[in-house]
C-alpha cells in the first residue's frame, strides 16, 4: 500500500525539488479516481540527486517488477545513468520521472506547477491544464476516461471563478 | 507547453466526449468543495480501505483452503 502522504513528507522535508504529476496530482485537483502510486518529476541537478539518494535510501527502494535478488544500487551514479525509475519503497510505489512526455524535465514543468500545503509540507503539483496535456500526450487508452473527468473538472473550476 | 484551449480537435476527442457523458458530475463538484489537503486525505482513505478489503479477501481465501 502506498502511503503517499508520508512519501511526500519525506521528499518535501528533505528539500528535494519535485513536481507531483499523475493520479495524485489529479486527486489534488479534485478527481475522485483512485491511484496506487505516486508519480513525481524530479530535478536532475547533482545536488537534488544527492538529496534523493539520502532521503529515499533508508526506504530501501527497489525496481518494481524486477526479478528478486537483482542487484540495484540506489545511488547518484544510478540516477545519473538512468532517467525514469519505477520503484517499490517501504512507503509504497514511487515513480521518479526525469523527463515526462509532453512536459519535459523539471525546469520545463516548473512554470506549470503550483505549491500546495499538504499536512505541513509544501509540495509542487502540476497545474490542471498541463496535467490534461500530459495525459493527452501519453495517449494511453486507459487515460481517456481520466482525461474526460479532468476536462470536466476544469470546466467546473472555470465556471466557479 | 500546455496547449491553448482552442487547439484543433484530435482523433481522441470523440472518444473523450463519449466518456464525458458518463462522468458523475456531482462527485466532481463535491471534490471541488474540498481543500487540496482534504482531497488527498480522501484518496488516502480509499487506498487504506482498498488494502483492508484485499487483506480480508486474502484471509478468507486462505481460510477456505
Amino acid at each position: 500500500m502506498t502511503d503517499f502522504r508520508r512519501v511526500l513528507s519525506v521528499l518535501a522535508e528533505s528539500g528535494i525539488e519535485f513536481i507531483v504529476v499523475g493520479g495524485v496530482a489529479a486527486a489534488a485537483h479534485g478527481s475522485p479516481r483512485a491511484t496506487f502510486d505516486l508519480d513525481v518529476v524530479y530535478r536532475r541537478t547533482p545536488q537534488n540527486l544527492a538529496r534523493l539518494v539520502a532521503a529515499l535510501g533508508p526506504l530501501h527502494p527497489s525496481l518494481r517488477g524486477a526479478p528478486p535478488g537483482l542487484p540495484f544500487n540506489f545511488d547518484v551514479q544510478t540516477l545519473k545513468a538512468g532517467l525514469n525509475f519505477t520503484l517499490c519503497t517501504d512507503f509504497g510505489l514511487l515513480v521518479l520521472i526525469g523527463d515526462i512526455a509532453g512536459g519535459g524535465d523539471y525546469d520545463a514543468l516548473l512554470p506549470h506547477s503550483t505549491l500546495q500545503a499538504v499536512h505541513g509540507a509544501s509540495c509542487r503539483f502540476v497545474d490542471l491544464d498541463t496535467l490534461i496535456h500530459l495525459k493527452r500526450t501519453a495517449g494511453r487508452p486507459k487515460d481517456f476516461e481520466a482525461i474526460a473527468e479532468l476536462e470536466l473538472l476544469r470546466d467546473a473550476t472555470d465556471r466557479q471563478q | 507547453m500546455a496547449p491553448q484551449r482552442t487547439r484543433e480537435r484530435s482523433s481522441i476527442d470523440d472518444i473523450i466526449d463519449v466518456y464525458k457523458k458518463d462522468v458523475d458530475l456531482g462527485l466532481l463538484l463535491e471534490g471541488l468543495k474540498l481543500t487540496v489537503e482534504q482531497r488527498l486525505d480522501r484518496l488516502a482513505s480509499f487506498i487504506e480501505l482498498a488494502e483492508e478489503l484485499r487483506s480480508s479477501v486474502r484471509a478468507a481465501k486462505s481460510a477456505k483452503v
